[in-house]
């Protein structure tokens, strides 16, 4: 995960975990609706704040948002290439209307060139804000709702089988335990004389190859004695497993949760009227 | 009569597509409220019988079971797993595989809320086990950012919450360092004694063995050689040696002196033998026997510096300080052992001299060079570096492909290359294994290869972190007997290890870390010596250190079982003096 669960002690923290999840539905069904970037800008502001009700670290968050500016380029230049102006629900005039040339003119036999229209641009900068707003909301989903709850959340949708549901929560395991032995496969290479931090991109991805058997065959090994380790603490003994914290629903939680429903009732109407649209 | 709470009669199981029985003809029989430990060499089938007592073998890895599995006087065979999962306990060696919950809390709860208990039973039955293995105050941490020992302790309070009649160890501390390794066994020792629970410990560590076993069974390719009380058993001790198991110091040395014909019989502990001695010698401290050379120990050696470190300090991210001004000097040709508890600093010292980490103050010079001008493939040419998990470092199909990919990475010659791998093979002991799939080595192969595939780069510096960590005796005496081949040929060796036995046995010198720094370095003897220090790192002599200094006082500094009984010999009422 981005940023792993912290247990803390946080308006966010204290909540229903079905509210939190209840909370990203808002907003992925937001991110649907809303296609004018003012607006998703507007969500997707108020979706950080948010965090800041759950004490989410966003300064260790940072390098992903760095990270985040490579697709966002792209996306509003290939929209504003291509992009069609009839996506957008705006004068003809005004979504043809060219912000700028990606070749600039001053440029002697090919400039200007690809010309980046206002509608495809607009368009591309509301995809990637909408991308936005959704990442960061589970983000910190995962960071104020513990994976066990979530998992519990998950066992609780019927006909869901327990065993995929213990698939999906030993694998969460198995991420930690996978990053440290690749780590220590690529370690034990450099200190046996690989240079494996220079070279290009093809060559370093070359290096991970000699990591793969052993990577695979401990993590066998260890799902073995994961797998005794489990049936020796009764794994699949009762259809009924016992949660540990049963879920129940407080004040705070009747408000929020009202509140939501609330704020996605009103952000649905006023797409149906236009507004939000572009 | 009451019934046997473990009755195992005349079995022999062999897994699925194997010919030879894991185990054969297995007889014994446990009383409630015993441990029981079980030891001897990897690949004695230790496991597999231990695994026969909650039906995992055969139910979950098949094969054929001959013979009779009782508990409390019913059949396994006739029981399902799940049934048999609420009255046989299991702690594994590995905390990391045996924890599932998000925290300590959940994790206890696993097992109860796998059978479906009611909530109330669950929370009284986390607050128990919780309360019964010291966790108290733990219970939202999460296991992960927990020690060792402490781990361990969260995987005996799950398997306590199923209420189990029996655990079985399966060598639970073969991971944890000495701090560690006491706390668990003496968890084991309260539960069993507390509540009655029957305990099977599979375990390597003879001297807890002997301090804590009620009845010890030894086994060997498969068979029980040996088993009855601790002290009937050591009697054997002759047995013991030539089966590879390690006899604790005070049985070897109280072996030696019963053979003398000058105690008569054979103590367990270093309490009871430096008890017997004393009384012996009328309650008073003895002189040292003149004429008697305390340690042949030959010392810092006064050759050139290899490593040079300087106020070194390195902070990892999240501001944890593990490392607070170092500064230490490396001769070359020396043989040097670097101890501390987990946590301590040895290993990220250690990462510092091949460049795998950089300081992030202060200076770290090896063979003249600063390694942070340098890569760590650069460094790998002088410093070879063998880290703790063998798994974790082998990737090659062959065990000659994994000797010649450093040597690749050197650029030698083709000619040269392949000398070096056939040199190394028959070094390490592997020469017939050269197309072996290095996962189809023993546990002790796999850890010399680990070594061998530094070994044929030809590095003029070693560096090997925990070599013998989950060995056996005789393969961890391998190790250590290659290592000590290579500095005889003046190659500079840095062992860390939890192990004092070992580094009292082999090293020259022993740098002590704790908390971040170098607290003692001098010669083994003169670092045991000092109490003040041994105890602020956690850290306990050598046995046989112990019984010589109570015996003869402060000054004696006797590293080996051979000199303490030489000593003794010519001090004990009835003994004679043969050194001259």
């Amino acid at each position: 995960m981005l940023v792993e669960y912290e247990k803390k002690d946080s308006f966010l923290h204290r909540l229903d975990p079905r509210v939190i999840v209840f909370y990203v539905f808002v907003v992925a069904v937001t991110s649907v609706v809303w296609t004018n970037p003012l607006y998703c800008l507007a969500v997707f502001i108020a979706a950080i704040l948010i965090g800041f009700l759950g004490r989410f670290p966003w300064r260790e968050m940072s390098w992903f948002f760095k990270l985040l500016m490579i697709p966002v380029v792209l996306i509003t230049l290939i929209q504003g290439a291509t992009g069609d102006p009839g996506l957008v629900r705006m004068p003809e005039e005004e979504a043809t209307r060219v912000l700028f040339y990606l070749i600039p003119g001053f440029i002697p036999g090919i400039g200007p060139a690809i010309a980046i229209k206002a509608g495809g641009f607009l368009y591309g900068l509301a995809a990637v804000l909408k991308i936005y707003m959704v990442v960061v909301a589970v983000a910190v989903m995962g960071y104020v709702v513990s994976p066990t709850d979530l998992i519990h959340l998950l066992s609780r949708v019927r006909f869901m089988p327990r065993s995929i549901i213990f698939i999906i929560s030993t694998a969460w395991r198995f991420i930690p335990l996978v990053h440290s032995q690749v780590r220590s496969l690529l370690e034990a290479q450099k200190t046996r004389g690989a240079e494996i931090e220079k070279g290009s991109i093809t060559g370093r991805v070359k290096n991970l190859i000699p990591v793969v058997t052993p990577l695979l065959s401990n993590a066998l090994e260890i799902g073995d004695t994961m797998a005794l380790a489990m049936e020796a603490r009764a794994f699949g003994a009762s259809k009924k497993i016992t949660y540990l914290k049963p879920f129940k629903f407080k004040k705070v939680d009747f408000l929020v949760f009202s509140l939501l429903l609330l704020v996605l009732a009103v952000i649905i109407a006023l797409a149906v009227m236009g507004y939000g649209i572009l | 009569m009451e019934p046997r709470e473990v009755l195992i009669e005349e079995v022999t199981f062999t897994y699925k597509d194997f010919e030879k029985p894991a185990i054969r003809d297995i007889n014994l029989a446990v009383d409630r409220g015993e441990m029981l430990v079980i030891t001897g060499p990897t690949g004695a089938g230790k496991s597999t019988l231990s695994l026969l007592l909650n039906g995992v073998v055969p139910k979950f890895l098949p094969g054929i079971l001959e013979g009779k599995v009782l508990v409390k006087n019913a059949d396994v065979a006739q029981k399902s797993v799940v049934e048999m999962a609420q009255q046989v306990g299991f702690v594994f060696q590995d905390p990391e595989t045996q924890l599932f919950g998000m925290t300590v809390e959940e994790d206890v709860a696993f097992g109860p809320a796998n059978l479906g208990l009611p909530y109330d039973e669950i929370m009284q039955r986390i607050q128990k086990s919780i309360n019964e293995l010291r966790l108290k105050g733990m219970e939202e941490r999460k296991p992960f950012q927990l020690s060792g020992g402490e781990k361990q302790s969260v995987a005996i309070a799950g398997a306590y919450a199923m209420l189990p009649d029996i655990i079985v160890f399966d060598e639970p501390t073969s991971m944890l360092d000495p701090a560690g390794k006491k706390l668990v066994f003496e968890m084991i020792t309260e539960i069993k004694e507390k509540h009655g629970i029957t305990a099977i410990v599979v375990e390597h560590e003879m001297d807890y063995i002997a301090q804590y076993a009620d009845k010890l069974a030894i086994m060997d390719k498969g068979q029980l050689a040996l088993i009855g009380k601790p002290s009937e058993v050591f009697k054997e001790y002759k047995k013991l040696t030539e089966q590879g198991v390690r006899l604790p110091q005070a049985v070897e040395l109280g072996a030696m002196l019963q053979e003398a014909g000058l105690i008569d019989n054979v103590p367990l502990t270093t309490r009871e033998i430096i008890d017997k001695l004393q009384s012996l010698l009328g309650g008073k401290t003895v002189k040292i026997p003149e004429g008697l050379k305390q340690s042949t120990n030959p010392g810092c050696s006064e050759g050139n510096s290899v490593i040079e470190i300087n106020n070194l300090s390195h902070t990892y991210r999240g501001d944890v300080k593990a490392l607070k001004g170092i500064d230490l000097q490396i001769k070359e040709g020396e043989f040097i052992g670097i101890i501390g508890q987990n946590g301590a600093g040895k290993t990220t010292l250690a990462r510092h001299i091949n460049g795998l980490l950089r300081p992030t103050d202060g200076k770290v010079i090896v063979l003249g060079e600063d390694t942070k001008e340098k890569s760590v493939a650069q460094l790998a040419e002088k410093v070879g570096f063998v880290f703790q998990n063998p798994d974790e470092q082998l990737f090659k199909e062959a065990v000659k492909d994994e000797l010649s990919f450093g040597p690749q990475n050197l650029k030698m010659k083709p000619e040269k290359i392949e000398k070096r791998v056939l040199e190394t093979m028959e070094q390490i002991g592997l020469k017939e294994y050269a197309e072996v799939w290095p996962k189809y080595l023993t546990k002790g192969e796999r850890q010399r290869l680990a070594l061998g595939t530094v070994i044929a780069m030809d590095p003029d510096i070693l560096i090997v972190d925990e070599p013998t960590t989950g060995q056996d005796w005789r393969e961890s005496l391998w190790v250590m007997d290659i290592l000590a081949g290579l500095n005889e040929q003046g190659k500079t060796v840095i062992v860390i290890s939890h192990s004092m036995d070992i580094v009292a046995r082999y090293c020259h010198r022993i740098v002590v870390m704790a908390q971040g720094r170098i607290i003692a370095d001098d010669k083994p003897e003169e670092v045991f010596s000092n109490e003040e220090n041994m105890e602020y790192a956690h850290i306990e002599p050598p046995a046989i250190f112990e019984i010589c200094r109570e015996i003869f006082g402060p000054e004696a500094k006797i590293l080996h079982v051979k000199q303490a009984f030489a000593m003794l010999k010519a001090v004990l009422p009835g003994g004679v003096t043969d050194a001259s």
